[in-house]
């Protein structure tokens, strides 16, 4: 009875949403996520291939949403912008939805990372 | 920025060309690139009039030389001729004074012609007996070949390939696209049906705004890890050049300017690493004979798979 409860705690803990301070802390988070717990994609994936993967994966996420998040922290990875202010929420609910994901994976033996 | 500029030329290419819309993509890529490409593919599945149609729809001058085994430099680039009334030699300009040049069965010339072309690609003029001149601006040539002509041709050497920002493999359509071409082929179809959608000032000025997209220091290093990779790579016996990964990052400037952005993003430059460094890499003959490898595009595509983009 206590060890299940212990377990039940960990794996709460395990998926416990991460703290990220702006968008660009949450897609940090989410390539950790992606790197972890999505087993089969390669180093080299880039952004706009993990959002075709995870769609394609059925992952469930406000996708419009995701993609204008995307286009804004692009914009200040690679375009210099400044940091973009908001639109981390989506962005922290895929990368928990894909460690939620690996989590039943593991407990139920069956599901490879965000499928 | 203009992001309609892309479906503006797949508009006009597909009332002649089916099924073709990567290709004519990537032609329009090349072109803002400021580069020139060798379209391979066997006769008939619409190399000439896919370059005829982009000519056409892009405004510009177009040109083509048949090349074939007895062909002299000057049948391209021009030459001096006697004037029989000023009573003194002038210089005639050739096809290659144009500004977009198709060079049919490239493969077919004599070497000597081939490195005629050599300084026009990659200088944008023309010297003849000490006489240098410039070329018109934008300058592109597309290049042809067959890949199963074996006999009578002179395969172009590894310098000379490297100076085509991309190669395009030109396969043939699937049944279904096969069919609507066959259908349109019904009636009489050329390349009167494609409409100019570019003044010459417009373009101009969209190679002036492809120019100014910019691209961070990450993305540059990204870059010289890839080269770096292709040097290294063990199934490989020549990597890619720096002249390459140069034209590699134009592409990347196109693309994101294509797709509405003024900075380039790592996909930029992956969507078209095959077409830009496949042709330029040569295979390890060994790895070739133990069934390793058999496409350098193959070992392009696991480069990329494995190194790192900035994220």
């Amino acid at each position: 009875m206590f060890a299940f409860l212990a377990i039940a705690i960990i794996a709460t803990r395990r998926i416990r949403p991460p703290s990220v301070q702006d968008l660009s802390g949450a897609f940090q988070d989410l390539d950790r996520s992606i790197t972890k717990f999505v087993p089969d994609m390669p180093a080299g994936y880039t952004w706009g291939e993990a959002v075709e993967r995870l769609k394609g994966a059925g992952v469930k996420v406000d996708w419009s949403k995701m993609e204008s998040s995307l286009a804004e922290y692009e914009a200040f990875r690679y375009g210099g912008r400044d940091v973009p202010r908001g639109g981390e929420d989506e962005v922290v609910r895929l990368s928990m939805k894909i460690r939620r994901r690996i989590v039943g994976y593991r407990n139920k033996g069956k599901s490879t990372g965000a499928d | 920025m203009d992001t309609g500029i892309k479906e503006r030329v797949l508009e006009q290419i597909r009332k002649v060309v089916v099924g073709r819309d990567r290709e004519a993509e990537l032609l329009l890529v090349s072109f803002l690139s400021g580069g020139h490409v060798l379209l391979e593919g066997v006769p008939g599945v619409s190399k000439t009039i896919l370059a005829k149609s982009f000519a056409k729809c892009m405004g510009l001058e177009f040109k083509r030389v048949q090349f074939t085994p007895d062909m002299l430099p000057m049948d391209m680039v021009g030459g001096f001729v006697f004037n029989m009334k000023d009573r003194e030699f002038e210089f005639r300009q050739g096809p290659v004074f144009t500004n977009l040049l198709l060079a049919d069965e490239i493969n077919r010339a004599p070497p000597k012609v081939q490195s005629a072309l050599l300084e026009a690609m990659q200088e944008g003029q023309v010297t003849v007996e000490g006489l240098t001149q410039k070329l018109p601006f934008p300058f592109m040539v597309i290049a042809t070949q067959n890949p199963q002509e074996f006999q009578g041709v002179y395969p172009l050497p590894e310098n000379q390939l490297d100076r085509f920002l991309m190669k395009i493999t030109l396969p043939y359509p699937d049944s279904s696209t096969e069919s609507k071409i066959i259908r349109r082929n019904l009636d009489e179809m050329d390349t009167g049906d494609v409409k100019e959608v570019f003044e010459p000032k417009e373009l101009e000025g969209i190679l002036h705004q492809v120019e100014k997209v910019q691209v961070s220091d990450e993305v540059i290093d990204y870059l010289s890890t890839i080269a770096e990779e292709t040097r290294k790579e063990k199934r490989l016996s020549l990597g890619a050049s720096p002249r390459a990964m140069v034209h590699l990052i134009h592409c990347g400037r196109a693309n994101a300017y294509l797709a509405g952005r003024d900075f380039v993003i790592p996909e930029d430059i992956k969507s078209v690493s095959s077409y830009v460094l496949a042709h330029r890499l040569k295979l390890d003959q060994s790895a070739v004979l133990t069934g390793t490898v058999a496409d350098p595009s193959q070992v392009v595509q696991d480069i990329f798979t494995k190194v790192r983009p900035p994220r």
